[in-house]
């Protein structure tokens, strides 16, 4: 296996706010390999965002890290302080946000707010060779047209107004681009777009990425969009990881109950079948429920599913799942027959168990 | 054949100055029948929503005509202002040259009864207004923006009972309650503010609001975008069971295709404010014809690693629009199935569909 860019351990974070704590992330373990695409799928309040933003070490005020490590280059972040932090992102890690609209500064040119992030990390202490004005303009350019900006010269003058949001979004991974980020973090980078646009962007962050050779950590609740994107999934809910592996064994294989509900959460492009839906709400996070969280949104739970928090249970090298119908003799509940219809169609004749 | 319950005509909204307008929307034609949902897909800026917002009076229409059973409620005298100016300019180019007498006059004649014609629509305007009814109800795209902060569930719910005159309290309560269930919210959470629901919840509320008046259509514009793809599905479903109890239209606004399989009689495709494909939901996913509705298709990501990195992505660069636009016609290929296209596309259309047809 490749080679460990970043891990996270044990991560917990929890919010405090009037009514109490909120616990967003309840240990959570995950690792990024180099030149791999992780997604991290989830509803909303599953704590994917929270996750990358603790990796950017951009937690809110109220937000408390309180346990676990994110190793980076041999350091812990969680022990940075903002200084040593702050010289890591970028350059180190990069992120990518939901909205493009509120991502740049609106009273800035789209070609100032580029050097600025090209000359932010220049001019920090190690790096003597200070850039020029000049220089980084050239580079501004240089990054622009590479993220298929066409007249660039022009949008370098431009405010962000003046963009459609596709557009917008590509001047936001140029200028996470700037510094030649390890990892990049998006945050659901097309949630806000078209489809159409959304095929572009996605397009064009599959081809930066093979370009320069960098780690992703793609965020998002899309499983369409994951299927396109990842090469390993991990999904979460309520905090914690439900199942993780390749996205073969994720997509093809699924074992958790969760994932099944997501899967079929999707609309069938051949429009066969209904669209079915997962019944309730989210747990309230200020009392997360005992055992597995997904449990009483699943009609097929085992009794003690709502007892016990079931561990990860390894079903091959890279594909771990918890719950406990994966428990020797627990095995009475199985995958619902639309999605094994479904998976045995777009398997067939792919060479895939 | 069902009745038809709204029928736009050459429907026109153009913005900015008039030398040089921004075509939001551009001569669109279509019928929505009672009891159908009919989509309305596109990207952003193609005019699906400014279509819907002039269908709910929200936004003036420039020209064309909106029918609501039989009556007109919307119109505008952009094309017959054209016809006129182009009248006159001939008129003075005629008079110039020293044309007959005879056939001057006959002009004369013509734009004479033009200009009654567009000070009658005028009139007609201030009557639209009047006819405008609240069988026509909206839902909007994002939940947490449409909804007041500062008003509870039953507030924003009932306010359209009580702007029509409802006055007796208990009887608001007891139908904003009864509504409030039938989006599938409880009664105790009428006296809850907008922040204390979720997404899908506060999109239930929007979706009550528009309930309440009773209307015949529903313009839900892309009301499940801002959701995730779990409470997308429930939506959708309420939607689809509305429908069904209530025998409502709705005209479902979304940019992505993909859903309106579950929820769709018939979709239109828009493009640059016009329609460029109109069909049965099975005949336009099954055999799609325009270009563009073709790159929308292939846009949608699927479920399938394997299968979408096997995909082809179609893309969609039209040129110039405006220069297209003047041998376009919309017309129809096999009953149903309307294309936007000219003679020699649409040529192409039927011929590939006769093809289809043989090997069926």
């Amino acid at each position: 296996m490749a080679e460990k860019v970043l891990e996270v351990k044990n991560l917990v974070v929890s919010f405090r706010t009037q009514q109490g704590t909120v616990q967003a992330v309840r240990d959570l373990s995950f690792d990024l390999y180099k030149g791999e695409t992780l997604a991290l799928v989830g509803e909303s309040g599953a704590g994917k965002t929270v996750t990358g933003r603790a990796v950017m070490g951009l937690l809110a005020n109220n937000a408390v890290l309180e346990k676990g490590e994110i190793l980076f280059r041999g350091q812990d972040l969680t022990k940075l302080k903002e200084k040593s932090l702050s010289r890591i992102r970028g350059r180190g890690i990069a992120m990518i946000f939901q909205d493009p609209f509120s991502s740049l500064n609106p009273i800035m040119r789209i070609g100032a707010q580029l050097t600025e992030a090209i000359l932010a990390v220049r001019g920090s202490r190690e790096q003597t060779a200070q850039l020029s004005r000049k220089e980084a303009k050239a580079k501004a350019l240089q990054l622009l047209e590479s993220v298929g900006i066409d007249e660039a010269e022009k949008r370098l003058s431009q405010y962000p107004f003046e963009l459609s949001g596709g557009m917008r979004q590509r001047v936001v991974i140029a200028i996470a681009l700037a510094q030649d980020p390890e990892i990049l973090i998006c945050d659901e980078p097309t949630t806000a777009l078209d489809v159409t646009i959304q095929a572009q962007i996605l397009e064009l962050l599959k081809k930066v990425r093979s370009e320069r050779d960098f780690s992703v950590l793609f965020i998002t609740h899309d499983m369409g969009v994951v299927a396109d994107m990842a090469d390993r999934v991990a999904i979460l809910y309520a905090g914690r990881l439900c199942e993780i592996g390749t996205a073969k064994e994720i997509f093809y294989q699924p074992e958790h109950p969760y994932t099944w509900a997501l899967l079929q959460a999707v609309p069938d492009p051949s429009g066969k079948g209904a669209l079915s839906f997962i019944p309730g709400q989210p747990p309230d996070m200020l009392h997360p429920p005992m055992g597995d969280a997904f449990a009483s949104r699943n009609p097929d739970a085992l009794p003690r599913d709502f007892e016990e928090q079931p561990p990860l249970f390894q079903l091959s090298e890279t594909h771990f799942a918890a719950t406990w119908r994966l428990e020797n003799g627990a095995q009475a509940v199985s995958m619902p027959a639309s999605l094994r219809k479904r998976i045995e169609e777009q398997t067939r004749g792919k060479g895939v168990r | 054949m069902e009745k038809d319950l709204l029928t736009i005509e050459n429907l026109s909204v153009f913005f900015g100055k008039k030398a040089h307008p921004q075509k939001a929307v551009d001569h669109i034609s279509f019928t929505i029948r009672k009891g159908e949902v009919i989509g309305l897909a596109g990207e952003s800026g193609c005019g699906k929503t400014t279509t819907g917002r002039a269908i709910a009076g929200l936004t003036e229409p420039s020209g064309g005509s909106i029918w609501f059973h039989d009556q007109r409620i919307a119109v505008g005298t952009l094309d017959q202002r054209a016809a006129l100016k182009q009248l006159r300019r001939e008129l003075r180019a005629q008079k110039k040259n020293g044309t007959a007498e005879q056939e001057l006059l006959e002009k004369k004649e013509t734009a004479a009864c033009l200009k009654q014609e567009i000070e009658a629509l005028e009139a007609e305007e201030k009557r639209c207004i009047r006819n405008r009814q609240t069988s026509i109800q909206m839902v909007f795209q994002d939940p947490a923006a449409s909804l007041d902060p500062r008003m509870t569930a039953e507030e924003i719910v009932s306010e359209g009972l009580r702007i029509r005159g409802e006055l007796r309290k208990d009887q608001i309560r007891e139908t904003a309650g009864k509504i409030l269930e039938t989006v599938g919210l409880s009664r105790e959470q009428a006296s809850r503010f907008p922040h204390e629901f979720s997404g899908g919840q506060r999109q239930r509320i929007g979706i009550a609001r528009a309930l309440i008046m009773e209307p015949e259509l529903l313009i839900a514009d892309e009301p499940v975008s801002a959701l995730d793809v779990s409470v997308r599905a429930q939506i959708i479903h309420l939607l689809n069971d509305l429908r069904k109890d209530r025998s409502l239209s709705v005209l479902f606004i979304a940019h992505d295709l993909s859903l309106m399989q579950y929820c769709a009689d018939r979709v239109a495709v828009m493009y640059g404010g016009q329609i460029v494909e109109l069909a049965e939901k099975e005949e336009l996913f099954s055999r799609p014809l325009h270009p563009y509705t073709k790159a929308l298709l292939s846009a949608i990501p699927i479920p399938d690693p394997i299968g979408q990195k096997m995909r082809k992505r179609v893309g969609y660069e039209p040129g110039n629009l405006s220069e297209q636009r003047e041998n376009q016609v919309f017309e129809e290929i096999v009953p149903g199935h309307f294309v936007l296209g000219t003679w020699f596309d649409l040529e192409q259309y039927r011929s590939s569909c006769c093809r289809d047809g043989l090997r069926k």
